[in-house]
């Protein structure tokens, strides 16, 4: 399929930063592309170089507006050795209690029992398709369809760190305690620090 | 040495520089919101440009010396006394042992810059409370000279977002109280969004973003590294110090400029 051979649009978000947008749809395909573009950049480090933003499809490159221009950060992703996508990170495998408030209604919803409902998010692999929202917050990729279950109507006012989540076709954990929508099924005890995870990582849940 | 009396309304340890390199794992950049205030503060006591200082947001702190010091105040002019007596802004200023430093609030910007000779360690990543107890990181001096103070009005330059080829912002917008170092919240004519669904991707510093309620925002330096909203607009990197003083109720506008006159602005106006 195209996707893979298209070349990326390279596109100025700010007078200090570029978006290199491999597809505007979610996809693993696209997003190893951004990974392996984020690892190149990052691994060569240039100094003009001040924060790397990997996404589900786009990569934006922050750099110093006095060390570098548009067209000068759009030509060194271009040298990017031809690698379309990128090896697989490390393997993370988060313990998680399953206990959560809502584990009851995702059952109820799916017409399954907790038990199953547990063997389907666990028995799953994710990709840590980048870190956002909150430091150590991994969107994931990989959550089975038939557990994808709509936010809360109103979000709770504070979630324990640890928990973790669904939210429509997403899966999550919650690095910090803080005010939250997503419908908890269970908790991990893991260290959820800044950099327990970076994009590119595989993760499975392993039922305590 | 330094104590902290009194906290004042949020103070905190910031250098000029931010976590670099760490948005991958969706910290953000933070900092000293007003970066060229702090590197004025710090060119009058010979510091590094980014050094470690105070910034003080809407009202200011009460700090003991309890070694002799060289400090300097920069940025919004809140009303400051040393043991008493009204001290300067903009100018180097020796304190002695025992000496009080109070800094109150002011009619215009919102954050006070107080930057010491030596600079500070950074020992707090939290607000800073009463009682807690300031280290020198011990910088050699360096001669630099200060750059010009920032003006504060609301006029804002922007480049268009890269999803957008009107230019959306026009007229005038207010500062609204819930605005933080997240973001600064804008209420004015809402524009109709008109961008679609999108999906989730990184996000600059300075990026004004459209959320469904047509009022936009002006993501900051506490901002989240990635976002879903729309953005119709970008603060050019010479005006983000201005977007650090701007204070609740102020009228902001917008001028858009092509990104050559942005980084003509940015490399010249020094």
């Amino acid at each position: 399929m195209g996707l893979v051979d298209q070349s990326p649009a390279y596109l100025p978000a700010s007078d200090a930063s570029l978006l290199v947008r491999f597809s505007d749809e979610i996809s693993v395909e696209a997003n190893r592309r951004v990974i392996a573009l984020f690892r190149y950049l990052h691994q060569a480090s240039p100094p003009w170089l001040v924060n790397l933003h990997p996404a589900y499809a786009s990569l934006l490159i922050d750099f110093d507006p006095h060390l570098a221009t548009h067209d000068e950060v759009a030509a060194a992703a271009r040298q990017q050795p031809d690698t379309h996508f990128a090896p697989i990170g490390k393997r993370i495998d988060v313990p998680v209690r399953y206990n959560g408030p809502d584990l009851g209604f995702v059952a109820e919803t799916h017409r399954l029992t907790p038990a199953q409902v547990i063997d389907l998010h666990a028995g799953a692999e994710y990709l840590v398709a980048f870190l956002g929202f909150a430091p150590g917050f991994a969107y994931l990729l990989g959550l089975p369809p038939q557990l994808a279950t709509p936010r809360l109507d109103r979000p709770r006012p504070q979630v324990p760190a640890g928990s973790v989540g669904i939210a429509g076709q997403q899966t999550g954990i919650y690095p910090s305690a803080s005010p939250g929508g997503w419908r908890l099924i269970g908790e991990t005890s893991l260290d959820l620090h800044a950099d327990w995870a970076m994009p590119g990582d595989r993760i499975r849940f392993v039922p305590q | 040495m330094i104590r902290v009396i009194k906290a004042g309304a949020s103070t905190r340890l910031v250098d000029g520089i931010g976590a670099r390199r760490r948005a991958h794992l969706g910290v953000s950049i933070g900092g000293a919101a007003d970066r060229a205030s702090l590197a004025r503060a710090n060119a009058l006591v010979q510091n590094p440009p980014s050094a470690t200082g105070l910034e003080m947001t809407l009202l200011g702190a009460s700090l003991g010396f309890l070694q002799p010091a060289i400090f300097a105040l920069s940025g919004a002019p809140f009303a400051a006394t040393l043991n008493e007596v009204p001290v300067p802004y903009d100018r180097a200023i020796a304190a002695e042992a025992g000496a009080i430093l109070r800094v109150a609030s002011g009619p215009a910007g919102i954050r006070a810059y107080c930057a010491i000779r030596g600079g500070l360690r950074q020992g707090y990543a939290r607000p800073l409370r009463s009682g807690d107890t300031l280290e020198w990181a011990g910088l050699p001096a360096v001669a630099t000279s200060a750059p010009p103070p920032v003006i504060r009005d609301g006029e804002l330059r922007v480049t268009l977002g890269h999803a957008f080829t009107q230019p959306l912002l026009q007229g005038e917008y207010e500062v609204t109280t819930a605005s933080n170092r997240q973001a600064i919240f804008l209420s004015g004519a809402p524009i109709a969004a008109g961008g679609g669904h999108m999906i989730t991707e990184g996000v600059p510093l300075g990026a004004i973003q459209l959320p469904p309620s047509g009022q936009p925002m002006i993501l900051f330096v506490d901002q989240q590294t990635t976002g879903g909203y729309p953005v119709i607009a970008c603060v050019i990197q010479r005006d983000l110090p201005k977007v650090g003083q701007l204070r609740p109720q102020q009228r902001v506008t917008f001028r858009y400029v092509t990104f050559e006159e942005a980084h003509h602005a940015n490399r010249s106006e020094r």
